[in-house]
């Protein structure tokens, strides 16, 4: 009883990040129909913009002083540093192609992630060679412009695994038998907020109202007056913020990232849409903890190596039997 | 359409199936091309000659990680390597570079890297591959073309089991690890229950399935026996399994990054007993810094220590332009040097003003000829092990790895 509780709450934190990552393919695909394969990569640049942040204010000492305030910095660094990548990703590749077959925007996305992957892998190469360039003799920068392109574009990315600093540390809270570490708790904690916030967004405000009226039909929506460019972009900030903060968690939690770290959570959050039903933002937050728990109870089962087929498996059964989901209407337009 | 369908599928089926013959069979092959270039060369070696041109630079190849997971290891050993070549200088008036191919630890990208390098007409040898995993798929494209290869730090059996005679190693392998480790656990610290880890690699796996069959030979108790994966980062299920079993250690057979992961979240579950691991998490920044401080009090084994003949003289050259060597930065540069002491020895200046190195005797003069290394005494057996090794068992204390205890073998 007591491993089922611990497997249970195990389960929501996974379940949690596969939900907020969810969000994003959801929201985009309910306003323009396209799959965004690049968020796992959207997702792995808000951990890293988080990890830089909160490793020069652990180096300046601001996060011993200050450690709720250097969290919710880095957070904001994250979800910002998403979000910005988000609405950049949407105006070079994908509004280009809006009138383009599927197929084109499909490539296009794929083409993105790989992009995005090799980039923060590759950025401090760039930077040093950024801050050397020079005409003859003379440098372009001054030495101290150089040595801090360098320094910043180091410290930023690479082909290694960067370290969060441990500031959440191991402690926790017992209930009983069963011991409950406090970043867990915080994760949910910041899922659930994140989630109820959208809803409420997308529910009782005016460009929620907006977002569902370009995703039930974008032509008829801009005949209305709205904004079609401005809300899509809207809602690719929104969408990449939620999978920056949810990167930040990852890396406070798990400590470690990598440039190739969002694939897999890609693909599983892109699981969890599916299963909950597309284009629906209330489908892909049930689809992320059913994600997370599944994963989590079939192991009790079957060897840990499965885990990962279980999760696929899900997919190609939700695809072939309910393709629009668990709370995807049936056939027709989603409704965001 | 269905004819067209047939024919293309045949055809395709056809070729697949004439492709895996041809790789089935590489004893026929090296003999055509060694007659091929017993003809051309100057001398006739067995295996051929390298042949440098005056002007061009002898190649040093390094296989090993040099991006995402597991880069501190690889890195680490590309700078040893680059250290060696600076320290050593020419090759009978020729220089040489050190040329980085990146495996990624695994074995399709290491045969990639094989095949790449054994294109290399320039190419004296290759230190690396890092990874077991790696040097088992790529050592065939090793031993058919013949390129000398000296793996500081692959430690799987299988690694000098399949009789080339071009493949060394100068680290203890993975038998001894398990050994010692098991005679650590039982012996010194009193541990009987034991549960294990490992990442379903031919490393991690290996040394996992070692370590259990001798911890229950010693009547020790395995209480769980679980795989992760490679690159994952929550282990919660597995944590919670071997929980369960209530070991009172338990041992990762496996590498730095998920290492670090794993120990962390053992730690948040309330495990409090003894981590123990093989060479692959005995890393300063990789293991005990990314761990974020649930390393404290793990013990890890580790082979190729530095410290010997030599060793302040590379450390100081190392520190000032990498800081602190990783872990196989010193084995790397140890491998390194046999093989360019080797060609220094064997090669020699044809007619026409290039430098030739023929394979055999390079070959037959690494295993040969003992090294006094800044990782040991180092000599050859026939299988390409080394002769004499020791083992030292590490624990993390604070942010430094303190040797606890010495094992030698052999000598």
């Amino acid at each position: 009883m007591q491993k089922l509780i611990e497997q249970l709450i195990n389960g929501m934190t996974v379940g949690s990040f596969y939900a907020l990552i969810a969000l994003g393919y959801t929201m985009v695909y309910g306003v323009l129909s396209m799959i965004n394969f690049a968020h796992g990569d959207i997702f792995m640049v808000g951990a890293y913009f988080g990890c830089f942040t909160i490793t020069q204010l652990s180096a300046s000492g601001f996060t011993q002083a200050h450690p709720i305030l250097a969290i919710i910095f880095t957070f904001l660094a994250g979800a910002l540093g998403s979000a910005l990548t988000g609405i950049t990703v949407e105006r070079l590749a994908y509004r280009p192609l809006r009138k383009a077959s599927r197929l084109a925007t499909l490539i296009s996305a794929i083409g993105t992630s790989i992009f995005l992957q090799e980039f923060v892998r590759l950025i401090p190469k760039f930077g040093s060679s950024i801050a050397s360039i020079h005409f003859g003799e003379k440098n372009l920068f001054p030495e101290s412009w150089s040595t801090a392109i360098t320094n910043v574009t180091k410290t930023f990315g690479g082909a290694m695994v960067k370290t969060y600093p441990g500031v959440l540390g191991t402690a926790g809270i017992k209930l009983g038998e069963i011991a409950i570490s406090y970043s867990r708790i915080l994760i949910l904690a910041i899922a659930i907020v994140f989630m109820v916030l959208l809803y409420l967004l997308v529910r009782l405000t005016k460009i929620g109202k907006a977002m569902r009226a370009v995703s039930e039909d974008k032509d008829t929506a801009s005949l209305m007056g709205i904004n079609v460019n401005r809300i899509i972009s809207n809602t690719f900030f929104i969408g990449s913020a939620l999978a920056g903060i949810a990167g930040v968690m990852m890396g406070l939690f798990y400590l470690q990232i990598r440039p190739t770290m969002g694939f897999t959570p890609g693909i599983k959050a892109f699981t969890a849409a599916v299963v909950g039903g597309i284009g629906n933002i209330p489908g892909a937050m049930l689809g992320g903890y059913i994600l997370g728990l599944a994963e989590v109870i079939s192991i009790q089962f079957l060897p840990a190596v499965y885990k990962d087929i279980v999760a696929f498996t899900i997919l190609i059964v939700m695809l072939i039997f309910k393709p629009t989901g668990i709370l995807g209407g049936s056939g027709g337009k989603n409704k965001l | 359409m269905s004819k067209r369908f047939f024919v293309i599928s045949t055809l395709t089926i056809a070729m697949v199936l004439f492709a895996a013959c041809g790789g089935a069979a590489p004893a026929e092959e090296p003999a055509q091309a060694d007659e091929a270039e017993a003809a051309e060369s100057v001398a006739a070696d067995e295996w051929g000659n390298i042949v440098v041109p005056a002007g061009e630079k002898v190649v040093l190849g390094l296989s090993s990680a040099l991006s995402a997971g597991y880069a501190a290891y690889g890195q680490d050993m590309l700078n040893g390597a680059t250290v060696a070549v600076q320290t050593f200088g020419d090759l009978n008036g020729w220089e040489v570079s050190v040329e980085g191919g990146d495996d990624q630890c695994e074995g399709a990208p290491g045969v990639t890297v094989a095949e790449q390098f054994s294109a290399n007409p320039y190419l004296l040898g290759v230190v690396g591959p890092m990874c077991s995993g790696t040097v088992v798929p790529a050592m065939d494209v090793y031993g058919e073309n013949h390129v000398m290869m000296i793996t500081p730090s692959s430690t799987a059996v299988a690694v000098t089991a399949a009789g080339y005679e071009n493949i060394f190693r100068i680290v203890a392998n993975d038998d001894l690890q398990a050994q010692v480790a098991v005679d650590y656990l039982f012996n010194e610290l009193g541990i009987t229950t034991l549960g294990i880890v490992h990442d379903q690699s031919i490393y991690g796996e290996g040394i996992a399935q070692a370590v259990q069959s001798k911890f229950e030979a010693v009547g020790g108790t395995v209480t769980g026996f679980e795989g992760i994966t490679r690159g994952d980062t929550d282990f919660s299920a597995v944590v919670s399994t071997m929980l369960a079993g209530n070991p009172a250690a338990i041992y990762w057979g496996g590498m730095d990054a998920e290492g670090a992961l794993l120990v962390n979240q053992l730690r948040a579950a309330g495990f409090e007993g003894v981590y123990f691991g093989p060479d692959g998490i005995k890393s300063i920044p990789s293991f005990v810094e990314a761990s974020g401080g649930a390393a404290e009090g793990a013990y890890m084994t580790f082979g190729a220590v530095g410290g010997a003949t030599g060793y302040d003289e590379f450390l100081a050259t190392f520190t000032s332009q990498f800081g602190d060597p990783v872990a196989y930065g010193p084995g790397s540069y140890d491998a390194a040097m046999i093989m360019l002491n080797a060609a220094k020895a064997v090669s020699y200046v044809d007619d026409d003003g290039n430098l030739v190195i023929p394979k055999k005797a390079l070959a037959d003069m690494v295993r040969a000829t003992p090294y006094d290394g800044i990782t040991g005494h180092l000599e050859f057996d026939e299988n390409g092990d080394l002769k004499v090794v020791s083992i030292t068992v590490f624990q993390a204390q604070g942010s430094e790895l303190v040797p606890v205890k010495v094992y030698d073998f052999g000598g």
